[in-house]
């Protein structure tokens, strides 16, 4: 059977694949290529998951919902995973704001951000999101919260979930159309394992 | 991806010069696409259908332009400017188009048919035919979507879903994934006999026979509300089964596939939607489908089907195999010569591609003709002509009174405009 290319997104789910594959020593090493059976792993920044995939380098990839639709291109989803659940939420001082009207909205997510609240400005920021509405940068900021302990510990509370996050193995499409069948083996490896 | 290499721009003909040739085997005539038109040519179909990334530019009087981006649209208006209607028509091109993308100006080269007529089903066979053997030219891993727009609107039509359900829908169908409709709100009320549907539409996509099997079964489980759109869907389906078995005794179905869940980017196309691939390229290469309703815009009603395709793409993914130069002849002599010329001309005048050199062995003539792709390779002496074939690997000499009649034309050399 042809060799099919796995991206991975450093981190968590790099790790859980990794232990998925019976492959966990390579989480000691800092190889970013990994060959497990005729599976290609690489080990890439989330961000650069779905360029990976859409440039076709990778057939396959496992990657936020986040990252994906920031990322603006079209893949195949074909499992979506329960763990590393999130969402991204407008977050702010004000619960009462209205958030149908024009304001300004501080984002890593700018793209997904004018998708939902296409009246309002968005501001991109690469980190520390919640400082935007603290020093009167934005309204309200549309971000990932997990806990809630970040904007918790910064004053701020959600005032809306807007879209659940979880990671999804994505495939190119064109990939998916040659490799189908092992593209599915893979899906029906991960099925199996029950614990992703 | 625009490459200034002459190599490149070479094998870049050839590919084209063989898709043409197939084309005309089709009986479809070759028209010229302009490069830039006047923007006031397409302004309802620019209300209609915004483009963002259409390249537009102003001239001295004022006047706005664009740059080619759909040559479809250029063929629309030359068949608009035409007196007749229900034009039956057969057209090929390949233009330069210009889009603006990931901040820069790219340009790509379209090579598409398009055929105007009546005969919906033999038209949109063809189309299929000719989308796959133009692939095949150059690829056997070679996969074309079938989808049917008015077979999905029709279904959807049939569902009971409202029309913002149906627009998430729509939006959820190219991931084909139905997990993301489950987060709205708009779906959280739905009974489970309609996700159950919803599921079966989204596997609507594979190998022919299995998805018009899997296509029936999901229309005996919808409750109609309209009988009509049942009979609707049930011909669609009949005439796709139809389809698919001439294509199969064109030995082209198993590089086919039926998506119902294809819903075009244009809004234009009505019926046929199709989209190529061929392997390791990361994206589709080839995009068509009908559209029939794209010739009403421009006040005139036409049937019509067509595709395009990417040839940076299908050039970048592929290997150009090496294609020898019919009726080209490598005339050589040791010394430029009266007699050299005289040959020359004459052959040309003949209808050969006649090319006249000076050489010093007979091995870096041999080389030369094969790294060129001429098919005849003519050595002059004293008193005799050697010809070598170069791909049948044959030499013969001959003293000048016979060679001077052994030379004929296999066919005539065909402008490439």
């Amino acid at each position: 059977m042809e060799s099919i290319t796995f991206a991975l997104s450093k981190g968590r789910i790099a790790e859980a694949f990794l232990k998925a594959f019976d492959a966990e020593e390579a989480l000691n090493s800092r190889k970013l290529i990994v060959q497990v059976g005729n599976i290609k792993m690489i080990m890439v920044k989330p961000v650069d998951v779905p360029t990976y995939v859409a440039n076709g380098v990778a057939d396959i990839g496992v990657v936020g919902r986040d990252v994906i639709l920031e990322s603006g291109e079209s893949f195949y989803e074909l499992l979506e995973f329960p763990f590393s659940k999130c969402t991204l939420s407008i977050a702010g001082f004000d619960q009462n704001i209205n958030l149908e009207a024009p304001m300004t909205i501080a984002t890593k997510y700018p793209k997904i951000c004018k998708q939902y609240f296409p009246l309002s400005k968005t501001i991109y920021l690469n980190g520390s999101v919640e400082l935007a509405p603290i020093l009167n940068l934005s309204d309200v900021i549309f971000d990932i919260v997990e806990t809630g302990t970040t904007l918790k510990e910064n004053g701020l509370s959600v005032i809306k979930d807007v879209l659940s996050i979880n990671p999804v193995l994505i495939a190119n499409k064109s990939s998916y159309k040659f490799n189908q069948a092992q593209i599915d083996a893979v899906i029906n490896q991960l099925n199996e394992r029950g614990d992703l | 991806m625009k490459s200034n290499l002459l190599v490149s721009n070479q094998n870049k003909y050839a590919m084209q010069a063989s898709l043409m040739k197939l084309y005309a085997q089709y009986g479809y005539r070759q028209v010229s696409i302009p490069a830039c038109e006047p923007l006031a040519t397409i302004s309802e179909l620019e209300k209609q259908y915004p483009s963002r990334t259409q390249v537009k530019f102003m001239d001295q009087s004022g006047e706005i332009f664009y740059l080619q981006d759909d040559p479809t649209v250029s063929v629309m208006k030359m068949l608009r400017l035409s007196s007749a209607t229900n034009i039956e028509q057969k057209i090929c091109y390949y233009a330069p188009t210009y889009k603006w993308g990931h901040r820069q100006l790219n340009e790509e080269t379209q090579i598409g048919v398009e055929t105007f007529g009546k005969d919906t089903l033999l038209h949109d066979l063809e189309i299929i035919v000719l989308a796959v053997k133009s692939l095949r030219l150059f690829t056997d891993k070679v996969m074309l979507d079938i989808g049917d727009v008015s077979f999905l609107e029709t279904l959807l039509e049939s569902m009971p879903f409202n029309s913002e359900q149906i627009q998430a829908i729509v939006k959820a169908l190219p991931s084909k994934n139905m997990m993301t409709l489950k987060e709205l709100e708009l779906f959280q009320n739905i009974k489970s006999q309609d996700w159950d549907l919803l599921a079966s539409l989204f596997k609507l996509f594979g190998p022919t026979e299995i998805v018009l099997e899997n296509a029936k079964q999901l229309i005996d489980q919808i409750t109609f509300k309209d009988e009509q759109l049942q009979v609707k869907l049930d011909t669609i389906l009949n005439q796709i089964r139809d389809r698919s078995a001439f294509l199969k005794a064109y030995d082209l179905l198993e590089y086919t596939q039926l998506d119902f869940t294809l819903k075009p980017e244009l809004k234009y196309y009505n019926g046929l939607v199709l989209k190529g691939f061929i392997k390791n390229c990361p994206s589709e290469v080839l995009n068509g489908g009908r559209y029939d309703q794209l010739s009403t815009e421009f006040g005139k009603a036409n049937c019509a089907a067509g595709f395009a395709l990417t040839l940076d793409l299908l050039m970048n993914y592929t290997e150009v195999k090496k294609m020898t130069r019919k009726n080209s002849l490598l005339l050589l002599e040791t010394e430029l010569s009266a007699k050299g010329i005289k040959y020359a001309e004459y052959y040309r005048q003949k209808g050969f591609e006649v090319n006249l050199r000076t050489y010093e062995t007979e091995k870096e003539a041999i080389d030369l003709a094969s790294k060129e792709n001429f098919e005849k390779v003519i050595l002059f002496g004293e008193r005799s002509a050697k010809v070598i074939d170069i791909r049948k690997d044959n030499v013969q000499k001959m003293p000048y009174s016979t060679f001077d009649q052994y030379l004929t034309i296999t066919d005539a050399n065909k402008s490439i405009h």
